[in-house]
Parts: structure tokens; C-alpha cells; sequence
């Protein structure tokens, strides 16, 4: 299967005074899976429609390896693409949606049906093979609109949010089978979900974007714990953000508290600390650390969440693991709070940029 | 130079000349040609003076001086606002009762309020006077007991007819309405302790007042521009269609001119009761997900009966005139008069001097159905998926007909295209583009309608596996589109083959149609042929009804 890089330079997409993409440029390797990832209206599907080629391209260029495909017209690109409805058509059965894109490029006989056959073996839905669309459950929708998809061997698949519409928990088991059936057939892939979770156990790479721009691009591990900007920081997890003020490559919390981290030692000034929830440790109330007083104790199954109000009013969330149940705080409770300094970042307040090296 | 083309592209939301564009263009140019230039004509011609060919006035002044003209702009609004007030006020209790109570006989009803609507008003017109004329059937047995009942003719006898004809659509369009009311929003005001009937008057019919007003306004449009009825029934008491007719099929000579202005007088008034209820259902229009239909309750048996009864007495009044002449058709005639004893004479006269009027009505409408069909396909499409400019308009050009009634359009049509490359006039193709002017808007509305719930991503699935635009319209949009616009198409096709105003005007011996043949009959008081060819024309509409369930899979008709 003939895999593509896929490089997007200086991508443009422009409704009247509203940018929706502005100047995204991105590499996309042979065989990737790359996610966009953002808010909804942050541009990712307006991207994904500019290089399925639903949207004109306004400004930029997009690539397959060498080739320019901004004047291909979208039925001449071989893309394979998945919709978030699915987009399955009502007035066939299974299998004459998955032969759909084989017959437009005058496949025929024999070869159609092993094709055909292979690609719905693959997404285990042979045994419907002869059902109407209104008589699937919507996993199942899903898993033709997958086939119907691969079966035409596309350069480069494009996924629109299409583990949207359902339930959790067979999201997470798609999610498994997409990414495993992706990495068989090592087919370049763009995946465009909102789902933080879904982008950073299914993607080989992520690139975060807001507003139009992209805000980072990375490993998923990268971006959760290195996040390039507080955006990131906030949308990646949950983030909570103090301030604090830099000198010498020392960072003082709320005016109080002392902790040095690598950071870009020449920076001085006002600073926002980000802590994850997961990554500060409670304790009885001691003179010179972080104080608060617990506001609201939710029990979440394997850890419980707090909501801490701190001295300066601010309210931030911590959770502490339930295999130390013994010592449950309640709503009252005063706490010191101990950050764990390599789990730390760093941004310029103004700015909001990482100042972490 | 390359921005600016970038520019008027965007301008049109036209991304490249393609398949659509020319699809666009031509609908425009057809549009232009058979809606816009022959309404502009009919306004060109109001302000021309036949002898001297120059601009004038004195069309209007004629309208406004004489008291013969104003009297019958003044019956016309009476008439119309009353219809419009009576068909309310029955179509609406009928329609809550009909639709949240267990009556018996649902069905029979259901098609009796159905077959009275579709039918031509002024076959209720002709078989009222049959019934309660002053040679008519009850009259005289009323008669021959000695009770006098009073003139049916004029005022009476036309609010008679036009209510009894047009109750049928608020029944229905309310009924349509009351069935989707979410039933929470009823239960959460009784819930509050408003129930009963301040319940219904404070919840449920505010809330379904876009749908009464929108009822309303067919019933009033209908009703001001029938011609039929008045000039049967209403004896002397003329309306401006009545008089529209008089003027340009006069026979010392046609005043093209005048009946021109008629014509935009009544469009005017057309356009301006559109706007006023517009701007009053735009003001109370709300959007409601409906999630569980209402409760049908089920009333102890007497009341049960008496709902029954009601419901089914005004629905069985209205269906009356074509049960009627139903019967009327298998009597023994005498000239202008029934005798006793039964016998198939009216037919074998129908099929031996007017069978051209039966073989007429079915061509022109299938092939009225099938242009109606393809335009209504491509120009759908055109206004859902590509909004622009181009589609704006056609849009807007296909909401003319809507207030264009069917003798006007048929003046329109006559003096638009008696000459020249185009010479329509009396031939079978002028009345089949009056069907198609007067249909196409109904089937593009809903037409719009069912592609809104058909995905734009099952089209651009088609396109992302390689199969071209225009191919993929064919082969995914139309599919899943065409048993909707067929149904649509098939009510078009009733109404068509029913309508009078515009044919009238239109045909000649050779294009004759069944309802003009039969308003020939009556005029000529062969009243057996009229009732053949009413019952023909009935059953006829019975068949296409039951296509329409058959394909729309129980589908209200309005």
C-alpha cells in the first residue's frame, strides 16, 4: 500500500473576517498517526476538509510526498475518509457501500469481492455483509464507514471525530481496533478529535490547535508533560494555575513559597505556575508551604478530588489517591500543599509561553 | 485580473464552473423567462392604452371610479375574511378533537376532510346548488312539506361552499401540529396547575398559532382567488376574479389592459396579507424539539359518540357535494334535469364528446409531474447546497406563484406568449407550464425540506471515493430524495389535475381539461356530463391518493 507524507505549508482558511485556519503548516510522516486536537471551532475540521479537498484552499499549499493537491478536485485525490455521522449510504447494503469506491475505479468480479470481502473480514462485519445501514447499532455504522474507507487503499485517511457518537466504553474498544488496523495497513492517518484522552492514547503524534494556529506539536507524552503554553497546559489534563514571580532562575509561589526549576534562568518577572491535580501532595497544615482550606471532597472511585480555596482565595483541584484512604479529608479541613517540583511548568505570565528548558 | 475572477467567484459561492453552475444558470434563465417576464408584462400591460399604445393611468382610474369595480373588491376582501375567520374557527376545535380523542371512524374521516380539500371548489358550488338551488333536490322535498328555505345564491351560498371546502386544510395542517406538540410542555402546565381549557388556550394553541395563521392564509388566498364558485353560486354578487374573467374573456371584445390592472390589484392585496401574516408568524414562531407525541384520551362511550358525531357530521357535510354528484352521475337524465331510474348514459356521453378532456388531463399532468419532479430535484439542491446568490434568488422567484392566482397567471401567461419565437398560446404546452408554475414551488418546498435531513457527509463520502459531483448527486442525493419529492409531486399532480382558474382561460377545444369540461356542463346545464365527469375526476384523485400513502408510507398530506 503506497503510503504519503503529507506537508501543509502556510494553510489559510478565511469566512469573511474570521480566520479559521491561519498560516497551519505541518509534517505529517509516512505512516503516521496524527491527530489534531483542539476546542470545538478551533479550525482542526476546517483543516481536515482543505486537505480532503470539501474546502477551497485560500491561502498555503498542501502536498502529497511532492505532489501539490490544492487544484485536485476532492473525488481525484484518493483519500479515504470517515465522517462523524458515518455518512453511510442509507439506500445500500454493507457490502454495497464498502464496493462503492472500488466500482468508481472500475474494479470488477473477482477482485471486487476479494476486496471487498478482505476489507470487511478486517472490520469484522462480514457476517452483515447483506443488511441495510438502519439495521446496524452505531459501532457498527462505524466499522463501515472504517472499511469503506480502507477497502480503496487511500494514500492518506482522514478521520472526523468518529468515535463521537458513542458510548464510552466502546470508544475506548474502537479506538483500540482503529489504531491497531492503522499501524497493519501503515496508512498515513489524520484524526481530528476534541477528546484530550482519545488524542493521547491513540496518535503517534498530536498537534494541539486553537484559533486557527497550531499551539504545539508532539508525542503525546511530550505534550502532556511539556506543554508549550498555558493553553496546552489547561486543555491537556487539568491545570491549575498560580502565580509567582521569577529571579535567578528561582520561582516564588503566591509570595511565599520557594522552588527552582530548570527554566530560562535571564526571565525575571511575573510568572503563572501550573500544577496538575495529580502532582501535589496534601498534608497536615506546616508554617512556610502552600495553605488552603478543603472546599469540596468528591469521591471519584480511585482517587478522591478536592477543591482547595488558598490563602489568596484562589480555588485550585487536587486528587489524591484512595490507597490512602486511611487518612479521607473532609470539607473544613486545613491542608499544606507540596508541589513535586519536576512536574512543574513555568510560563511567562505575559506571554503565557513555557520558560521551561 | 486572477483575484478579481477569485472574487466574483466568491461572490457567487461559486467555487469553479461545474455541473452546477450550468444547472443554476439555466434554472434562472427558466425562471426569468416563464415567472418574471410574463409578471412583468401583466404590469407593463396595466399601464397601456390598447388604441394609442401609450402609457396611461386611466386602467387604475376606471378601477377606482366606477362603484360596479370597487363593490367587487370590497366582496372579495368580505368574502375571503370571512371564509378565513369561519374555516378557523371550525378547522380548529374539529382538529383538537380529531386528534386527541379516541373518536370512531378515524380513518373514514380522515378521508372524507382529505377528498373534500382536494377537490375543485366549484364542484362543492355546483352540487350545492343541485342540493339547495331553487330547483334543487332538498329544496324541493323541504318544499313539498312546506318549508321555505331561503336563497342559497350569493353571499350565503359562496361562504357555504368556500367554508365547508377550505375548513379541510386548517383540520389538517392543526392537526399535523397538534400531533407533534412535545406532551411535557402540556403536562408541565397542568403540572402548574393550569389544565383544562385554559390549559389549551394558554399553552397549546399560542404555541401552534404559526401553524392556524399559516392555515389561515391558504384558506384566504384560496378563497380571493377562486373563481369558480362565485361565478356559479354567487349570481350577480361578483369578486374580482369573477370580474377578471368577465373583462378579458369578454365577448364584444377582450380589454387585455384592464384585466391586466385587475390583476395586479389583487396580486397587491395577495402580497400584502402574505407580508402581514408573515411578520405576525415570524414574531410568534418557536422552535420545539417534540420527544413524546401527545396522549390520544380515551373517552367514556357517550361522549365517545357525541365527539364522534360532531367531528363526522361537518366532515360528511363538506364530502357531501362529491358524494352528490357521484350519485347524480348514474341517474337517467332529461335534458337539463335528473329523472328516476339509473343508467350509465352520462358516461357514454362524457367518454363520446368529452373523452379528449379525460386523455388531456392525465397527459398534461404527468408531464407536468415529471418536469416538476426534475426541477424540483435540481433546484433543491441548488438552494441547500449551494446558498449563493444564484440560489437566493430562485428562491425567491419561486415564492411569486405562491401569491399569483390561477386567472391572473393564466392572463400572464396569454398575453406573454401569443407571438414571437416563444407562441404557447393554445397550445397543450402553455397550460402545462401553468401547472408547473402553479406546483413547482409546493414540491421545491418540501423538496428543501427532506434534503435539510439528508447529510451533506453522505454526499462528500461519495466524492472522497472517487465518484465525480454530479455523479454523486445521481447516485446518492437523488435516490435517497426521490420517494419524498415523488409523494410531494403526486399531491401537485391532484391538485393539477383538478385546477380551473388558470386552464380556463388557457385552453382551447383541442387542450380542454376535465375541470373546464365540466364547468362547461354546468354552464350548459348538462348536469349528468358534470356529475360523470366529477365522479371521474373524484376517483381519479382517490387513485393518486392512495399512490401517495403507498409511497409516502402514511404521510400527511399537507
Amino acid at each position: 500500500m503506497s503510503s504519503q507524507r503529507v506537508k501543509i505549508e502556510g494553510a489559510t482558511k478565511v469566512y469573511g473576517d474570521f480566520k479559521a485556519c491561519d498560516h497551519i503548516s505541518l509534517d505529517i510522516n509516512e505512516g503516521e498517526f496524527f491527530t489534531l486536537l483542539g476546542p470545538s471551532g478551533c479550525g482542526k475540521t476546517t483543516l481536515l476538509r482543505m486537505i480532503a479537498g470539501f474546502n477551497p484552499i485560500d491561502d498555503g499549499t498542501i502536498y502529497f510526498n511532492e505532489k501539490v493537491i490544492n487544484h485536485i478536485p476532492a473525488d481525484k485525490r484518493n483519500i479515504g475518509m470517515v465522517f462523524q455521522n458515518y455518512a453511510i449510504f442509507p439506500h445500500m447494503t454493507v457490502k454495497e457501500n464498502v464496493a462503492y469506491g472500488l466500482r468508481a475505479r472500475k474494479i470488477k468480479g473477482q477482485e471486487l469481492e476479494e476486496r471487498a470481502m478482505e476489507a470487511m473480514k478486517m472490520m469484522q462485519i462480514d457476517n452483515l455483509k447483506d443488511r441495510m445501514p438502519s439495521q446496524l447499532s452505531g459501532g457498527q455504522q462505524q466499522r463501515v464507514a472504517l472499511a469503506r474507507a480502507i477497502v480503496i487503499h487511500p494514500d492518506v485517511l482522514l478521520m472526523d471525530e468518529p468515535l463521537c457518537n458513542l458510548d464510552a466504553k466502546l470508544r475506548v474498544t474502537m479506538r483500540t481496533g482503529i489504531k491497531k488496523i492503522q499501524k497493519q495497513l501503515n496508512i498515513t492517518t489524520i484524526y481530528v478529535t476534541h477528546d484530550q484522552e482519545e488524542a493521547l492514547s491513540i496518535s503517534d503524534r498530536i498537534a494541539v490547535i486553537h484559533d486557527g494556529q497550531v499551539e504545539q506539536v508532539g508525542e503525546p507524552k511530550e505534550i502532556y508533560t511539556k506543554p508549550a503554553n498555558m493553553f496546552v497546559a489547561n486543555f491537556i489534563g487539568t491545570s491549575g494555575f498560580l502565580d509567582g514571580t521569577a529571579k535567578n532562575g528561582e520561582v516564588t509561589v503566591l509570595g511565599k513559597k520557594k522552588i527552582s526549576l530548570p527554566m530560562n534562568k535571564d526571565f525575571e518577572g511575573e510568572v503563572k505556575v501550573s500544577i496538575r491535580p495529580e502532582y501535589v501532595l496534601l498534608d497536615e497544615p506546616k508554617e512556610g508551604e502552600l495553605q488552603g482550606t478543603i472546599t469540596l471532597a468528591t469521591f471519584l472511585g480511585d482517587f478522591m478530588n478536592y477543591e482547595i480555596e488558598l490563602e489568596n482565595h484562589q480555588t485550585i483541584e487536587i486528587n489524591e489517591y484512595t490507597d490512602r484512604m486511611d487518612n479521607v479529608r473532609r470539607s473544613g479541613d486545613p491542608v499544606s500543599l507540596n508541589l513535586v517540583e519536576n512536574r512543574i511548568s513555568i510560563f511567562d505570565a505575559k506571554t503565557e509561553k513555557s520558560l521551561m528548558i | 485580473m486572477e483575484k478579481a475572477k477569485k472574487n466574483l467567484y466568491e461572490r457567487f459561492h461559486v467555487d469553479k464552473f461545474d455541473f452546477w453552475t450550468i444547472v443554476s444558470l439555466l434554472i434562472v434563465i427558466v425562471c426569468l423567462l416563464f415567472i418574471v417576464y410574463p409578471f412583468l408584462n401583466l404590469i407593463v400591460q396595466s399601464f397601456h392604452n390598447a388604441e394609442t399604445n401609450a402609457f396611461t393611468l386611466e386602467n387604475y382610474l376606471k378601477f377606482f371610479e366606477k362603484r360596479y369595480y370597487k363593490e367587487a373588491l370590497r366582496n372579495s376582501l368580505v368574502i375571503s375574511t370571512v371564509v378565513t375567520i369561519l374555516a378557523t374557527c371550525l378547522g380548529v376545535p374539529l382538529a383538537y378533537i380529531g386528534t386527541r380523542y379516541n373518536l370512531y371512524l378515524k380513518r373514514v374521516i380522515y378521508v372524507m376532510v382529505v377528498l373534500s380539500m382536494l377537490s375543485p371548489p366549484f364542484i362543492g358550488a355546483y352540487a350545492w346548488i343541485t342540493l339547495l338551488g331553487r330547483a334543487g333536490f332538498i329544496t324541493k322535498l323541504l318544499a313539498s312539506v312546506g318549508i321555505e328555505l331561503g336563497e342559497i345564491y350569493g353571499f350565503k351560498g359562496i361562504v357555504l361552499v368556500f367554508t365547508l371546502k377550505l375548513y379541510p386544510m386548517v383540520y389538517l395542517y392543526v392537526s399535523g401540529a397538534l400531533g407533534s406538540i412535545d406532551a411535557s410542555l402540556e403536562e408541565a402546565s397542568e403540572n402548574l396547575g393550569v389544565s383544562g381549557i385554559r390549559r389549551i388556550l394558554k399553552v397549546t394553541f399560542p404555541v401552534i398559532t404559526p401553524t392556524i395563521l399559516s392555515a389561515a392564509l391558504m384558506v384566504f388566498m384560496t378563497a380571493l382567488a377562486d373563481f369558480g364558485t362565485p361565478r356559479l353560486i354567487g349570481e350577480g354578487y361578483n369578486t374580482l376574479p369573477v370580474i377578471i374573467y368577465k373583462e378579458f374573456l369578454n365577448e364584444v371584445g377582450t380589454d387585455t389592459s384592464f384585466a391586466s390592472a385587475l390583476s395586479v390589484i389583487i396580486i397587491v392585496i395577495a402580497l400584502a396579507v402574505l407580508f402581514v401574516q408573515k411578520r405576525f408568524v415570524d414574531s410568534k414562531s418557536y422552535n420545539m424539539t417534540s420527544l413524546r407525541p401527545p396522549n390520544v384520551v380515551e373517552l367514556p362511550v357517550p361522549k365517545k359518540i357525541l365527539a364522534t358525531a360532531v367531528v363526522f357530521l361537518v366532515s360528511f357535510l363538506s364530502v357531501l357535494p362529491q358524494i352528490t354528484v357521484t350519485i347524480q352521475s348514474f341517474l337517467k337524465t332529461n335534458g337539463p334535469l335528473f329523472v328516476s331510474g339509473f343508467s350509465l348514459d352520462s358516461y357514454r356521453n362524457v367518454v363520446d364528446k368529452l373523452g379528449k378532456s379525460i386523455t388531456n388531463t392525465f397527459l398534461f399532468g404527468f408531464i407536468a409531474l415529471a418536469i416538476i419532479v426534475l426541477l424540483g430535484l435540481l433546484g433543491s439542491y441548488l438552494i441547500v447546497r449551494r446558498k449563493g446568490f444564484t440560489a437566493n434568488l430562485i428562491d425567491l422567484l419561486l415564492m411569486f406563484p405562491y401569491v399569483i392566482p390561477g386567472a391572473v397567471l393564466g392572463i400572464c401567461l396569454t398575453v406573454s406568449f401569443n407571438q414571437g419565437p416563444l407562441l404557447l398560446t393554445g397550445s397543450m404546452w402553455i397550460i402545462i407550464l401553468s401547472f408547473v408554475i402553479r406546483k413547482l414551488p409546493y414540491t421545491m418546498r418540501s423538496s428543501v425540506g427532506i434534503l435539510y435531513q439528508i447529510d451533506k457527509s453522505v454526499e462528500e463520502a461519495s466524492i472522497s471515493l472517487s465518484v465525480p459531483p454530479m455523479k454523486t448527486f445521481f447516485k446518492t442525493t437523488v435516490p435517497l430524495m426521490i420517494p419524498g419529492v415523488i409523494s410531494g409531486a403526486v399531491l401537485s399532480l391532484i391538485s393539477v389535475i383538478n385546477t380551473l382558474s388558470a386552464t380556463l382561460i388557457l385552453y382551447t377545444g383541442k387542450t380542454i381539461t376535465i375541470p373546464v369540461a365540466i364547468f362547461n356542463c354546468v354552464n350548459n346545464d348538462a348536469y349528468g356530463q358534470a356529475a360523470a365527469l366529477s365522479t371521474i375526476l373524484t376517483l381519479a384523485t382517490i387513485v393518486c391518493l392512495l399512490v401517495f400513502h403507498k409511497i409516502s408510507g402514511g404521510k400527511s398530506v399537507v
